[in-house]
């Protein structure tokens, strides 16, 4: 607005400079060149006019000069005129070069308005699209979410599933270890021989390894009992199954989890004292 | 601060590796205890044939403890001598478990150096080796000596082949009279040796602790009297002579007292008698029969036959407070008791449905156990050893001995001889 206020100032200026100068050439006794045609209606002049309009009085006191004077006059009135609709014309060339001008102005105004609102629209557009993308991520993420959470819940299901299932594996598993553990028991102890020397409360722990054949490769004394006799009869029971051929049933994990290696503790139970 | 949490990630640490040590575990606690599967091969000298084979006795030996059993010479594929010749393969096939391998050699001065040795066929190992030194009179100590150490390789048990063992026969003689005979052989009834021969009666023979002397009932003199003998040059000495009963001798563990039955003040009771100075000490005191004496291995106490009760039952009297209690509560007869070298395993006569046999008790958890299933079972005796016992037994009309182990899984007759074999006396260990 500052920026158009200003814009105004020279033409205004100007303006008021010309009419200044204009008036000034009238006081002055200015004449303008002659005029022909008001030659011959000089008589009529003099009454009338003079009230009708002060612009025109200076016409008026210009009418009661002579001819020459008159076509000064004329000359100086077709000049003023001249001038006048030079100024006029000028006026109108500022006032349209003013309006031009404001024109212009408002032209630019309205293109920066409209390059505002083109870009306020732009913005406007923009942060409607950021908020729908916004809105589209939020949406995005609350289905991520939900897809997650699903996820997580299937995870979760399946996990339990498979914790059940490892349960009942494992306790079918447990079942079978136990039974298998039943029949090395059995095979031990059928071969089991213990030395008169042996005792209640005597305990010797062996450390058995198999190999993928279910043979035995090694018997080695973890614990002994403090008799070498009971410990060598522990030993010598294990050593003569050579081979628990049963085991060889068992699936391939199953065995190698459990059966490859495993500890053996002789206890007895059934003796005497 | 700072240790704490040392400790604790160390704890945690164990802890992680205890539970990854988690593995399976398996318990025995049964076992059939059948006999061992042995091979011995022959110990032989390669210069001169020995006068007695002992692999024979050391097998016969072994397999006569019952806990063994002998892989017949005709079925072995090699005859290693040392350990190095050893082809364990060999043995596997046999089913053995152990080797008794060994080489005899004549030495310079006449004597015979026999080295063995006890393999384990299974675990592919020496287990034992040896070397011991005879002569051509003692083959047989030789072997029961080799016995010995390789049934305590195996076992954990002393070996009590080399031991003795005294008893009784009665076989008729002219006019078809008795003779009765003290006898004293090895423990598996070879080399027996007669200490005593009689017209009347022999009972109750005993060792003393170191195995140098017997003492025994004679009833030479008209009436029982309680004698003792030394067995290296034969001198006897006569130790009761009174009225009436004296019988069931009974030596200290130390040696230096005897507990015995006099009748002496009316009816059996036991008395001590103390070798050195030859006086006596009562030691029961009631109407009822005492009799059989016989001591705890410390020493301490006495473990006798009553019938106080109103039958027949073991009674354990602590010498030295006279504090008496009853042992035997099953039945209405135990008698004859003697104690195992573990001072717990008790063994008696007992009395089942008519049926007498050898049972044993323990003293500690009560335990009762009938060992045997002849007929008419009397006179048991435990080896020094406690694993086995000898006991008198009647197969038709005749009287021999039997020997069962002290768990019962082994039974067997010792070799019938002619006449009647009675009261068997095992010694106490003698080297």
């Amino acid at each position: 607005m500052k920026r158009s206020a200003t814009s105004y100032t020279w033409p205004v200026i100007a303006s008021v400079l010309l009419h200044g100068a204009l008036v000034a050439l009238i006081v002055v006794g200015w004449t303008p060149s002659s005029d022909k045609r008001r030659v011959i209606q000089p008589k009529y002049v003099e009454a009338t006019l003079l009230t009708l309009d002060p612009a025109k009085v200076p016409q008026i006191q210009d009418k009661p000069k002579e001819d020459k004077a008159a076509r000064e006059q004329e000359r100086r009135r077709q000049e003023a005129v001249r001038r006048q609709q030079e100024q006029a014309r000028r006026e109108q060339q500022a006032k349209e070069e003013a309006a031009r001008k404001a024109k212009a102005e408002a032209e630019r105004k309205a293109k920066i308005e409209a390059e505002r609102k083109a870009k306020a629209l732009a913005e406007q557009k923009a942060r409607e699209e950021a908020e729908r993308k916004r809105q589209e991520e939020l949406k995005r993420q609350q289905a991520e979410k939900a897809r997650q959470e699903k996820l997580r819940r299937e995870q979760e299901l399946a996990r339990a599933l498979a914790t059940e299932q490892a349960a009942q594996d494992s306790a079918a598993s447990a079942e079978t270890i136990g039974s298998y553990s039943g029949y090395i028991q059995d095979r031990i102890a059928s071969n089991w021989s213990r030395p008169p020397s042996a005792r209640l409360g005597m305990e010797v722990e062996l450390d058995i390894q198999l190999d993928g054949q279910a043979r035995v490769i090694s018997v080695v004394v973890v614990k002994s009992s403090g008799n070498a006799a009971f410990d060598r009869s522990a030993e010598q029971a294990v050593r003569r199954v050579e081979q628990f051929t049963r085991l060889k049933e068992l699936d391939r994990g199953t065995f190698e989890r459990n059966f490859r290696r495993f500890t053996l503790v002789f206890r007895p139970e059934d003796l005497r004292f | 601060m700072r240790k704490t949490h040392g400790l604790l990630a160390l704890l945690f640490l164990s802890l992680t590796v205890l539970s990854a040590r988690a593995e399976l575990t398996i318990e025995i606690t049964h076992g059939v205890d059948n006999p061992t599967v042995i091979a011995v091969s022959p110990i032989e000298s390669g210069q001169r044939i020995l006068p007695e084979d002992i692999s024979q006795i050391v097998s016969a030996d072994l397999e006569r403890s019952g806990l063994f059993q002998a892989i017949d010479r005709s079925n072995m594929l090699s005859f290693p001598r040392t350990s190095g010749e050893v082809y364990y393969r060999d043995w596997r096939v046999l089913g053995a478990q152990y080797l008794v391998y060994g080489n005899a050699e004549r030495q310079q001065d006449g004597r015979i150096k026999v080295t063995f040795g006890l393999n384990e066929i299974l675990g592919e190992k020496a287990v034992l080796s040896q070397v011991v030194y005879g002569t051509d009179g003692n083959i047989r100590d030789i072997a029961h000596y080799i016995s010995d150490k390789v049934y305590e390789a195996i076992t954990g048990i002393r070996g009590a082949f080399s031991t003795r063992i005294a008893y009784v026969t009665a076989t008729p003689g002219r006019n078809n009279q008795l003779v009765y005979r003290l006898m004293v052989a090895d423990a598996d009834g070879a080399r027996e040796r007669m200490m005593l021969e009689s017209r009347e009666p022999l009972m109750s023979p005993t060792w003393s602790p170191d195995g140098k002397e017997l003492a025994y009932v004679s009833f030479e003199t008209g009436r029982p009297a309680v004698f003792r003998q030394r067995l290296n040059d034969a001198t006897r000495e006569q130790l009761t002579n009174f009225k009436g009963l004296n019988g069931a001798p009974a030596w200290s563990p130390d040696g230096r007292k005897m507990a015995l039955v006099l009748s002496k003040d009316g009816n059996p009771e036991i008395y001590v008698l103390d070798m050195a100075t030859r006086q006596f000490t009562r030691i029961t005191n009631h109407f009822a029969i005492d009799t059989e004496p016989n001591w705890t291995p410390d020493g301490k106490a006495l473990i006798f036959t009553s019938d106080r009760g109103g039958s027949p039952q073991i009674y354990k009297m602590v010498l030295a407070t006279g504090a008496m209690e009853r042992v035997t509560f099953r039945g209405s007869y135990n008698a004859r008791p003697r104690l195992a070298p573990d001072g717990r395993t008790l063994v008696l006569v007992h009395r089942d449905g008519g049926q007498f046999h050898i049972a044993s008790q323990d003293l500690i958890s009560g335990d009762f156990r009938i060992l045997t299933s002849t007929f008419l079972d009397e006179s048991p005796t435990v080896a020094p050893n406690g694993a086995m016992l000898l006991y008198a037994t009647k197969r038709g009309s005749k009287n021999l001995l039997a020997a069962v182990s002290i768990d019962a899984g082994v039974k067997f007759l010792l070799p019938s001889r002619e006449g009647d074999v009675r009261e068997p006396a095992w010694s106490p260990f003698l080297n």
